[in-house]
């Protein structure tokens, strides 16, 4: 019994490492796709196949692609910005301006305001009008880029 | 389709060109080049003059290193050179260059002046073309892709390892290109990576070091880099602001256009990403010589210092992983706070509790903070389902929003210890010991890369990657040398858990080791071991618990193998500054092949002397066949590379 349990201590530890889990060691990345909040890359790699995949492998996943083009994003868009720039950038980081918003400062926010062209003397009003206003531009969970691009300009109009 | 057209292309070019040369070379020389422009035959002539396909500039935006008898390209992709043989012909290639200026073909995708820009400018610039003697082309695809990059300034970026990605510890390297906005995150990332094209584990890891697989470069959005880096696999990322001029930035992004859909085999030691990487920064400035010197292996960290040694560096930024914020405003806020965070993110008690508590307001926009992020964190590891993502997160913000204080006013992450800080990649330690009473000298040779007990300063804390690490003995007393061990790979993985993260502890080594046989001395034998388990976290000290396979391999041992299980309990004790010290106990039962016992009790201590110098004490007892050893060693270990 108790060479059983060794041997399938054993053999836990060592195969269960080795034997090929193709999930983990692509290490692919999926896409959680969508024009609203939650929409980010999602990747599980906590396994200790993907973990030592990682070692091995560092660096070594990629795409070839030159995404140069502006205005790429499938998302429909705002009616107030017709800005590629704008649109692109919401869609894109949506939960961490949502999060820059709500506590009136950080990085994706300051990039907002300078895609808006909102002058760097305003932009603390800019900060503080929005953060105050969130309820108002994240209307509900269902809020797409289009629409927080819309309220955020109603807010900072009057 | 475009492809094989592009392809077709390049390849009745390159036909014409060919029978051309065998031509002039035998027949009628007059008769190939009688049609040829007369100024690209002046072009030419000037060229060799200069004797540019020698010059620098042409090597480095080519490629092309010394080999035996000449020099050859790096660049595997035929489509990347316009003459047939310009791999190992720079002359060939920069006479077929100049006759590509002539090309009057419309479509720019295959129309080299638009395809070759850095080379075409460059030659412009050397010969003083004059372009109006040049076809007018419209390369409108090049022209609004530098438009939307508008490069100005460049940084390269380090995103190195988090603590709770240990495996990621070599770091990555990769540029940026910043325009003239003040918002990085709107710049553009231009990276090198292999596409790999297998799912199997094994094969994947063959052939990423063997060359298999085709690198290429790609170009993104910046904060995309971010996204993937700093929130889904948390790794810290540091920005060096490089020391370019804007006419240099712009050959880097001429260059890095000229290598758009283009491979080159991708090796995982040496011909790997912040190698190649490296050559757009040469196609800058191609006075810098960062892509020789490197041996057999290219570490990320490596090109960081040699980057840093050439003097272009100007500025670092450090930019944190969510659970380096995480783990940091954890601090602020205490194990109570955290705990009230972590029930906000998991809907255990709502947010606006924590605005109606009687805490400070800096306190509720900590805890609130730290929720959002926690819930950011959980979401990514898949813990939660994206509806239930959007309705917490929205939740907590909408309580945060109401608090009128910007987080920036209430706490900074510290920048702790650059990647560049650490000890260098590879070492060499000589030692004295004795080996149960006989006493030996010892080196050890390790071309990369740490080791738990190695100086610690920008490095995780808890984490060892050895490869080839080699170990041989000296016996003045049966005057014999042997090899003590030689382990193609030695992972170990001690991340502590805490409230936050719970991450799973392991270790993998595999490689030739001396063990004790029944006639009381030590043999060489072929080890594969792992393991898993826990590691707890108080302050400096981290208590440690692994289950533990192992299996042997030897001749000498009953039916050549033994393989077993067992369990290591440990202490890893790492205090801030220049003393760390391992202790553990392991016992493996082999139920397997040659069925027996071994017990070991060790205990190594080190001390760093300075960034690449330290000091190792190891004292190991063993009992294995029920024979007793105990090994002894003091070593003294330097940090070096060659470039």
């Amino acid at each position: 019994m108790k060479k059983y349990l060794v041997a399938a201590a054993a053999a836990a530890v060592v195969f269960g490492m080795s034997a090929s889990d193709a999930k983990a060691a692509n290490a692919a990345a999926q896409s959680n796709t969508g024009c609203g909040l939650g929409a980010v890359l999602i990747q599980n790699n906590d396994s200790l196949l993907a973990q030592l995949a990682m070692t091995l492998l560092n660096g070594t996943c990629g795409n070839g692609t030159f995404g140069i083009t502006s205005g790429t994003s499938n998302c429909k868009k705002a009616d107030k910005i017709a800005s590629n720039e704008v649109n692109t950038f919401v869609a894109s980081n949506m939960d961490n301006l949502a999060s820059d918003i709500a506590m009136g400062s950080g990085e994706s926010l300051s990039t907002l305001a300078e895609l808006m062209n909102v002058p760097t003397a305003e932009r603390g009003e800019f900060f503080a009008t929005l953060q105050s206003n969130f309820s108002n531009i994240y209307t509900s969970e269902n809020v797409e880029a289009a629409d927080v691009i819309d309220n955020i300009v109603a807010v900072t109009k009057g | 389709m475009k492809h094989l057209l592009r392809g077709y292309a390049i390849f009745s070019r390159r036909v014409s060109l060919f029978f051309c040369l065998i031509l002039a070379v035998l027949i009628f020389p007059s008769v190939c080049f009688s049609d040829e422009n007369p100024y690209a035959a002046e072009l030419k002539k000037a060229a060799s003059e200069k004797k540019l396909a020698q010059s620098r500039t042409w090597e480095v935006l080519l490629h092309y290193k010394p080999v035996r008898g000449g020099v050859e390209s790096l660049v595997d992709d035929p489509f990347f050179f316009l003459a047939l043989g310009g791999k190992r012909n720079p002359e060939v290639e920069l006479n077929a260059t100049i006759d590509a200026l002539f090309d009057a073909s419309t479509d720019e995708k295959t129309n080299p002046r638009c395809r070759f820009v850095a080379r075409h400018e460059w030659l412009i610039k050397e010969l003083s073309i004059d372009v109006s003697k040049l076809p007018a082309i419209n390369c409108a695809m090049f022209n609004e892709a530098m438009r939307n990059i508008n490069p100005k300034s460049a940084a390269l970026v380090f995103s190195a390892a988090h603590i709770n990605a240990p495996a990621s510890m070599f770091g990555h390297t990769f540029l940026r290109i910043d325009s003239d906005k003040e918002s990085k995150l709107v710049s553009f990332a231009a990276n090198y990576a292999a596409l790999p094209t297998d799912t199997n584990g094994l094969i994947y890891a063959f052939k990423g070091v063997f060359g298999y697989y085709q690198g290429f470069y790609s170009i993104l959005p910046y904060y995309t880099k971010v996204q993937e880096y700093n929130d889904m696999d948390q790794r810290d990322m540091w920005e060096y602001k490089l020391d370019l001029t804007e006419a240099e930035v712009r050959m880097m992004v001429y260059h890095l256009w000229e290598m758009k859909d283009l491979y080159t085999y991708y090796y995982f030691f040496d011909e790997n990403c912040s190698y190649t990487i490296m050559f757009a920064m040469e196609a800058a400035r191609p006075e810098l010589r960062l892509t020789d010197g490197f041996g057999f292996s290219v570490i990320p960290v490596d090109t960081l210092r040699k980057i840093r040694d050439s003097g272009i560096i100007k500025e670092v930024e450090y930019r944190p992983s969510r659970s380096s914020k995480i783990r940091h405003v954890a601090s602020l806020v205490g194990r109570s706070g955290s705990k009230t965070a972590i029930a906000v993110a998991k809907k255990e008690i709502e947010p606006e509790s924590v605005l109606s508590s009687g805490i400070p307001a800096t306190e509720k926009i900590e805890i609130l903070d730290l929720a959002a992020e926690y819930s950011q964190y959980r979401y990514t590891k898949e813990k939660m389902e994206k509806g239930e993502f959007q309705r917490r997160f929205l939740a907590i913000l909408k309580a945060r929003g109401t608090i009128a204080e910007k987080s920036e006013n209430v706490y900074s992450v510290p920048t702790p210890a650059g990647p560049e800080a650490g000890h260098r990649s590879k070492s060499f330690s000589l030692g004295i010991g004795t080996d149960s009473g006989r006493f030996y000298e010892e080196i050890r040779l390790r071309p990369a890369y740490h080791n738990l007990l190695d100086p610690k300063e920008g490095f995780i804390d808890g984490s060892q990657i050895e490869f080839f690490s080699l170990g041989a003995r000296h016996y003045p007393e049966r005057n014999n040398g042997e090899l003590e061990y030689f382990d193609f790979l030695n992972i170990l993985s001690l991340t502590p858990r805490d409230i936050f993260f719970k991450p799973l502890s392991w270790k993998v080594r595999t490689g030739f080791v001396q063990r004790i046989f029944p006639d009381k001395d030590d043999h060489l034998v072929y080890r594969t071991s792992a393991g898993a388990g826990y590691v707890a976290g108080f302050g400096a000290l981290r208590p440690y618990v692994t289950v533990d396979g192992m299996f042997d391999i030897s001749g000498r041992l009953e039916d050549s193998y033994a393989l077993g299980g067992g369990a290591t309990l440990g202490f890893l004790l790492s205090p801030a500054g220049r003393y760390s010290a391992h202790l553990y106990v392991r016992a493996t039962s082999f139920a397997f092949g040659d069925t027996h016992k071994t017990y070991e009790a060790a205990l190594l201590q080190s001390v760093k002397l300075s960034q690449n110098n330290s000091l190792m004490l190891e004292v190991k007892r063993e009992r294995t066949f029920g024979i007793y050893s105990t090994d002894a060693a003091l070593t003294w270990r330097y940090f070096f590379d060659f470039i």
